[in-house]
This record gives structure tokens, sequence and C-alpha cells, in this order.
């Protein structure tokens, strides 16, 4: 099991290098360059100069990676471009309500397409299998985008049930209540599509198990549905549906918040790979080897 | 002649599929539709009507103009032309790719293998999002960049499918016996080889072509994919981001959303039609 471990940390870094420096490399080819946002009509050709220079922009491009990483490594994220904070700080404070949300997002989607994936699977080709399957593409294929603003527009614009924005109603109170308010329609327009493909996982997963032996032998040896079900049928479907919540971790929380966190991306990315790797170890012995 | 009985069959299995089968005929028709109606009528998706600016639908406008006097109808006609075009010419562009690596790395037992499986992990690993958006603002935000971009970064599971099918398939009597009569490698992958692993490739390929529509869309929504005054469908909704529009001028809006919804949604049902088709495991 130590081995596995290793071997898995040992594969991400080259993996973690070619990410970061992908992205720096490809965020310097962009044409424009922040000094250019920051030129004055009475700068002169020097002080522009020397405006590069302080923010180490006259450097070769990867001389500039490897200190960017250097930095980043001490937590150092340096400043915004745009707004002249830390970036770390511009960061922070909207890693919170992000993480709130996603981990709603997350929880909502797996709970709800785990949950329909299974009645489908136990009885294939029924109404209800029809209705799940039914839902989980229309889900998938969702805009959610789209399905956002036609939200925003049915429950709060026409109906006015719920706010179109924000997290609180005044930013003085902080309750509980209100946040979840400000939460239902971006929760179900962001988790429809998750819980789409976890139905469908699930419902592929969960007949692929059921026809193989040891479900029989649990059947055989008088075992009541529900445990033949969720013991020995689940426990076994949920490898593929873990590989798939892991996957769409690194993108929940990514889809939020864009550049100068690409690092912290890659890490999360990373790390939820890790995190997959170890649990397809603790579901399926066979791997550990 | 045994292929001519698998192909009936499939045709058989996905025409049993009703979802899948009224799904594909929504699909030609609006797909005639984008084709052909600007030929029969005169539709005109640039040009600005003056004095008809945010008009509801009817007084000649089907689905009313937008915020400055063009007629939504055409838009969203010719809006179809650029994204089922990026969607599809995507699509290939991913399939181009990771077909071939696919079949080379399955073919080959090798270190081949183990470079072509590791990019490909590399690749998988990338926040799709965070890639599509840099690229495509390097590139220059525009329906032929996307196509690019989506393209060159959709590959993956193509190869991931083909690697896992060729690896079963070169192990079957006639690919065998193709190698003992003396076929070159080149031959025995082309010729035997990937005729038989390419039926997961047109489900994949269609499931490819959804995504990049809803990659496409969302992208312009945000207003880094194709610009205007080219019209797509996630351009259009994109007019929503005003409040004004959002709340008083649903028209502007929905009808595009919904056109991207049913093809999207229709798509994915006719792929999934199609792998019930070509997989006589799944019985319908």
């Amino acid at each position: 099991m130590s081995k596995y471990i290793i071997k898995r940390i040992l594969v991400m870094i080259p993996v973690f290098f070619g990410m970061t420096a992908l992205v720096f490399f490809l965020s310097n080819m962009t044409p424009g360059s922040p000094v250019d946002a920051m030129i004055t009509p009475e700068m002169s050709v020097e002080d522009v100069e020397v405006l590069r220079h302080r923010m180490g922009l006259d450097q070769p491009v990867y001389v500039q990676y490897v200190k960017w990483l250097g930095r980043m490594l001490e937590g150092n994220l340096g400043n915004s471009y745009r707004t002249s904070n830390p970036v770390i700080k511009d960061i922070g404070e909207r890693v919170v309500p992000t993480l709130i949300l996603t981990l709603t997002v997350l929880a909502v989607g797996v709970v709800v397409g785990v949950t329909l994936g299974v009645l489908a699977a136990c009885r294939p080709y029924s109404i209800w299998d029809t209705l799940a399957s039914g839902l989980s593409f229309v889900g998938s294929g969702m805009p959610g985008f789209f399905i956002a603003l036609l939200l925003v527009y049915c429950f709060s614009v026409k109906l006015g049930w719920l706010p179109t924005g924000g997290m609180y109603s005044n930013a003085g109170t902080r309750a509980f209540g209100d946040l979840a308010r400000h939460m239902v329609l971006p929760t179900i327009s962001m988790a429809m599509a998750s819980a789409g493909n976890y139905i469908r996982q699930t419902r592929s997963a969960m007949l692929e198990v059921m026809g193989e032996e040891y479900v029989k032998m649990a059947r055989a040896k008088g075992m009541r549905e529900p445990v033949v079900l969720y013991v020995h049928a689940l426990r076994n479907a949920l490898l593929p549906i873990v590989t798939s919540i892991g996957m769409s971790v690194p993108g929940l929380v990514g889809g939020a918040v864009i550049m100068g966190i690409t690092m912290y991306i890659t890490i999360a990315v990373l790390f939820t790979n890790l995190v997959m790797d170890l649990l397809y170890a603790v579901l399926d012995p066979r791997i550990r080897n | 002649m045994k292929k001519n009985v698998f192909l009936r069959d499939a045709v058989g299995r996905f025409v049993r599929h009703r979802v899948a089968m009224v799904s594909l005929i929504i699909l030609v028709l609006e797909i005639l539709s984008i084709l052909l109606l600007p030929l029969i009528l005169d539709l005109d998706p640039f040009t600005s009507y003056p004095g008809q600016f945010n008009q509801a639908p009817g007084n000649g406008f089907l689905f009313g103009t937008d915020a400055v006097g063009r007629d939504i109808f055409s838009r969203i006609i010719y809006g179809g032309r650029v994204s089922l075009s990026v969607g599809f010419i995507a699509a290939s562009i991913s399939a181009l790719i990771g077909v071939p690596l696919g079949l080379i790395a399955g073919f080959y037992d090798n270190g081949v293998r183990g470079v072509i499986m590791r990019i490909v992990d590399i690749f998988m690993s990338f926040p799709a999002l965070v890639i599509q958006m840099v690229l495509v603002t390097v590139l220059g935000a525009s329906a032929r960049s996307l196509m690019l971009v989506l393209g060159f970064l959709g590959w993956t599971g193509y190869t991931r499918l083909v690697y896992s099918k060729v690896l079963s398939v070169k192990q079957e009597v006639y690919v065998e016996a193709a190698r003992s009569t003396g076929a070159t490698n080149l031959t025995q992958m082309v010729r035997y080889i990937l005729p038989n692993a390419m039926a997961p490739v047109f489900v994949t390929f269609s499931f490819a072509v959804a995504g990049n529509i809803l990659a496409e869309s969302g992208l312009s929504f945000l207003g880094l994919g194709v610009q205007l005054p080219t019209p797509t469908w996630g351009n259009m909704i994109r007019d929503a981001q005003t409040l004004s529009t959002l709340m008083y001028r649903p028209w502007m809006w929905i009808p595009a959303g919904v056109v991207l919804v049913v093809t999207v949604v229709c798509i994915n049902f006719v792929g999934d039609g199609l792998r019930a088709a070509l997989d006589p495991k799944i019985k319908i």
C-alpha cells in the first residue's frame, strides 16, 4: 500500500510542472502586457522600461516562470496587476463562498444522482428507469448559464420568490436562512448537470455489477433485496462513481475562480487524483498490487 | 456480407430506440432549416432596421428584434450554422488526433504506448475551462480558434476508447491470421483492427459534438467565443446579462436558449441510440 502511494505521488511531479509551465507560458503569450495598461501619456520610454524592470517583465520567460513558481510555493502570489491587492487576499475572499456553493452543489448532485441511478438500475426498463434516464440526458445536456437565467426569470423576476443574486440580503446580517435562500437557484442550475451524469454512471455501474457472481451468491444465500442492493452491489459499483466525483471536484472549484490561481487548481486536480486513486485501493483490493 | 448483416441489425436497433429516432428527426429538420431556409426566405441577421429596436415578436419579425433592431429569427438560423459547424469540426479534429494515437498506443506494446498514455493523463488533468479561456484569448476570439482549441483539447477520450478496444481486437484470430500471412503492422492496424474498433468512436463523436456546442455557447456567453456581429446561440443568450433584457424582453434570449438545449439534448439521445445500436450486448 505505501509503495502504491509513493508511486502515485511521484507520477504527480512531472504533471505538476508540465501544467504550471504550460499555463504560465500561454498567459505570457496573450497579447498586451500588464505594463501596457499602466502607461499614461506623460510617461517617457525610460519610465516604461523602469516599470517593466520593476515588474520583472524584462527577463526571459523561463526566468519569470522559475521565480513565479518559487514565490508561489512560499504562498506569495504577488500583487494583482489590476487591483494591486495581494493576489492571495483577492483569492481568499472568494474561496469561502466558492467552496460553500461548490460543496453544496456536489452534495446535492451526488445524492440525487446516485439515488435515482440506483432506483433506475433496480428495475431496468421500467417507468422509473425511463424517467431517471430521460432526466439524466436532459440534465447533462443543459447549459448551466441558460438554466440559471431561466430560473432567475421564473422564480425571481416573475414570481418574486427568491433573490436574483448576491449572497446575503444586506451585508451586515449573516443569517443562515438568508444564505440558503440565495443558494437555491445557483445550486439547482449547477447541480442539474452533475446529477444527470451521476444518474447515468450509477445506473450503468449498478447494472454491470448486478450481473456478477457475488450478487447472485448473495441472493442465493437468501439475503434481503435492500441488503443485496446497497451492501453488495452498490459498494462495488461505487468505483466508477468515485472517479467521476473526483474528476468534477477541481472543475467545480476551478470553474468559479480563474487566473493566478491556476497553480492551486493544479494542486486541487492532482490532490483529488491522488485521493481518488487511494479510494480505489480501499474499495478494490486488486488495485493495491 | 457479414458487415451488411451487422449494419442491418444496428439500424434495426436504432429505429427501435424511439427517443433516439425522434431526436434524429428533430435534428435533421433543424439542420435542413438551418441550411435551406436562408435560400428560400429573405433572412438577414446583420441589418439593423431603423426604428425597430427591441420589437416584441410579430409585425413581420417572427421572434422580434434585438437591442439594435436585428431580426432575431434570422440570427438564430445563422447562429445555428456557426454553433453546429464549431461542434462538428472540433469533434472531427479531436477524432483525427485521438483515433490514430489510440490505435498506435494499443498496437505497440512498448515505450510508445507509455508516452502516449502519459500525455493523455496530462491532458486529462488540465482544468478544461481555464486552458480554453487562455488559448482562445491567445489565438483571438473567433469561431475558427474555438474549433481549433476545442478540437486540440478534446482528443483524449477517443484515444482512451480506441486504445482499450484495440487491446482486445488485436488478440482476435483474424488479426493473427493476417499477421501470419505477412501483413505489415500498418496493414494490420488500418485494415483489420481499426474497422473493428471504430463502433464506439461514433458514439463518442456524437457526445463530443454536443459537448463542443455547449462549450462554444458557454464561451460565447462569457464574451470569449464568437464575437458580435456574428450570431451564435451563446452570444445571443449573452443579451440577458443586461438586467432589463432579462426582465422585460424574454424573446431576445429564450428562443436561442431553447434551440440550444433542444439541439444538445437531441444529439445526446442520438448518441445513446447509436450506442444501443452498435453494442448488441445492451438490450433496449
